[in-house]
């Protein structure tokens, strides 16, 4: 039962946390090494038609992290849109009317929405009980410019210009800027320097009682569970000395304990290539996330020697579990499908103007096969005559 | 709400730049947790798609094996669906619950929506939203 009750920690503290770390869990859930390496075995060795095995396993593994990716993707959208239901509300203003479309989107989400009517007329009220003198002022800024709200009305990149420098570059000195031309046209400037001075005097007493305590405590509380998973981990793993010759089932349990020990080792080593992604290479491949592909790269070679390893060799059982797990544990940990699909989805909307989706999609699987072919057919003596 | 949050929030804020100073150690913490969970994980799904029956004298063997019956518990039966020597290989399952939950907490921009939050699937005024880890995270993750 304590197992039981660790798994449902595990669950709660997943469901809490993975958020705060998401990339990185979704790229230790998820390996590019086994992948690639069942397949590449499968086809070095002698077996019939196993280029067709190869041919949809590649074609299999490939499409469902895309379909995956894209169903997760329309996950991400609907709870956008259920979390978030004044944006949700606003995107739909925009598809039915998009005269009342607000034309400059850099302006924050609150006054972005009062200004183009996307709040009901409770919402408003109860904004109006709370802060009276915020929203008084919002209101004659609104009232004095709304008939040049309109998309396609006159003045139209002035009042951008001047809605951005209030709310979003918080510009102290509006008047000075605009003062001649907004007097002209009859626009409150007034009442909008003073709620952008209101707006910063309540923000400044907001978050100065904020600080970082909780950053420190999360990190603290994380640092705790870290060290009870690998307490509990080690102690799965200690009884491998013990054991000859046993059963599957305690083979597995062994890996699976001696893995989750080597895993931090591969997310955090796949964390240092990943900064090679942007920035290092330069002119036509500047675009190609080398950090991903390194890390997938190194993870299948890694991989594909294990296996031949422990292919080639009769090793005792302390010594096929450890490889095993750093196999499982480290390089599975080292390589990542979720971060490769991303990166395809992002390079793809370059789709059909380049390619560089498929040429990344399509050299990665290409590379790390054939590379993990040689390396297996060399080490087990497959490929030489 | 909030209210005063809703109204407040986007403005630019000297006090939020304080929160990048732990940044390092925190990631570290926190990949090594979630790597060796999310592994766990995957071998747990692994397992429980591609074993195929439980012999018995195994289950015996394990049961009275000097480690304990944990493995019962940590390694379930499987559902046989998944195997090394098909092109259904054994990490698919995680592979596809992986990219799934990728695709769903991508940031706004990514999602192609009117937002800026990182994580665009919570609401833009969570305060999950402020870690600026999950920017990071999803990014290289």
């Amino acid at each position: 039962m304590s197992v039981c009750w660790l798994w449902l920690i595990v669950i709660l503290l997943f469901w809490y946390g993975f958020f705060y770390i998401s990339g990185r869990f979704c790229g230790s859930l998820t390996t590019f090494s086994s992948w690639n390496v069942n397949l590449a075995i499968f086809f070095v060795s002698d077996t019939s038609y196993a280029w067709a095995q190869v041919l949809f396993g590649f074609v299999i593994g490939f499409a469902m992290a895309m379909v995956s990716f894209t169903v997760g993707q329309h996950a991400g959208i609907l709870l956008h849109r259920l979390n978030n239901s004044y944006l949700a509300r606003e995107a739909d203003l925009h598809v039915d009317s998009p005269q009342k479309y607000c034309h400059h989107r850099e302006l924050p989400d609150f006054e972005r929405h009062f200004l183009t009517d996307v709040y009901g007329e409770d919402f408003l009220q109860t904004l109006r009980r709370k802060h009276p003198n915020l929203i008084e002022e919002l209101n004659s800024w609104k009232l004095s410019t709304s008939e040049y709200r309109h998309p396609y009305g006159p003045f139209r990149d002035t009042l951008r210009e001047v809605e951005v420098a209030a709310f979003v570059e918080n510009c102290g000195d509006i008047s000075s800027r605009y003062g001649s031309l907004v007097n002209k046209v009859g626009w409150n400037l007034n009442s909008l320097q003073s709620y952008v001075s209101l707006k910063h005097q309540h923000a400044v007493k907001s978050y100065e009682a904020k600080d970082e305590s909780i950053f420190i405590l999360l990190g603290v509380f994380a640092c705790i569970f870290l060290i009870l998973i690998f307490a509990f981990l080690l102690d799965g793993a200690a009884s491998i000395s013990t054991e000859t010759e046993s059963s599957r089932s305690l083979q597995n349990y062994h890996v699976l304990c001696l893995s989750g020990i080597f895993a931090p080792f591969g997310a955090l080593g796949r964390w240092f290539l990943t900064r090679y992604n942007r920035g290092y290479l330069r002119g036509k491949y500047e675009w190609l996330p080398l950090g991903t592909l390194l890390t997938n790269l190194l993870g299948c070679i890694g991989s594909i020697i294990i296996s031949s390893l422990i292919s080639s060799y009769n090793y005792d059982y302390k010594s096929e579990c450890i490889l095993k797990a750093f196999q499982m544990g480290f390089f599975g940990a080292l390589s990542t499908v979720s971060t490769f699909a991303n990166e395809i989805s992002v390079l793809s909307k370059g789709f059909p103007s380049n390619m560089r989706g498929y040429v990344y999609a399509v050299g990665t699987i290409s590379l790390t096969f054939t590379v993990s072919c040689i390396v297996y057919g060399l080490s087990t003596n497959s490929l030489l005559p | 709400m909030m209210i005063n949050e809703m109204i407040l929030m986007d403005l630019p804020n000297k006090h939020k730049d304080d929160k990048r100073r732990h940044t390092r150690w925190l990631n570290i913490v926190f990949i090594s947790l979630f790597a060796c969970v999310g592994t766990l994980l995957r071998i747990t799904i692994g397992a429980l798609f591609s074993i195929c029956e439980e012999n018995p004298q195994e289950t015996e063997a394990a049961n009275t094996s000097s480690s304990n019956n944990m493995i019962q518990y940590v390694i379930p039966a499987g559902v046989c669906v998944t195997s090394n020597d098909s092109p259904l290989f054994v990490d698919l399952p995680a592979n596809m619950l992986g990219s799934f939950v990728m695709g769903m907490i991508l940031s706004g921009g990514l999602l192609g929506l009117p937002t800026r939050a990182p994580v665009a699937c919570v609401s833009v005024r969570s305060w999950l939203q402020e870690l600026d880890f999950i920017h990071f995270g999803l990014r290289v993750g």
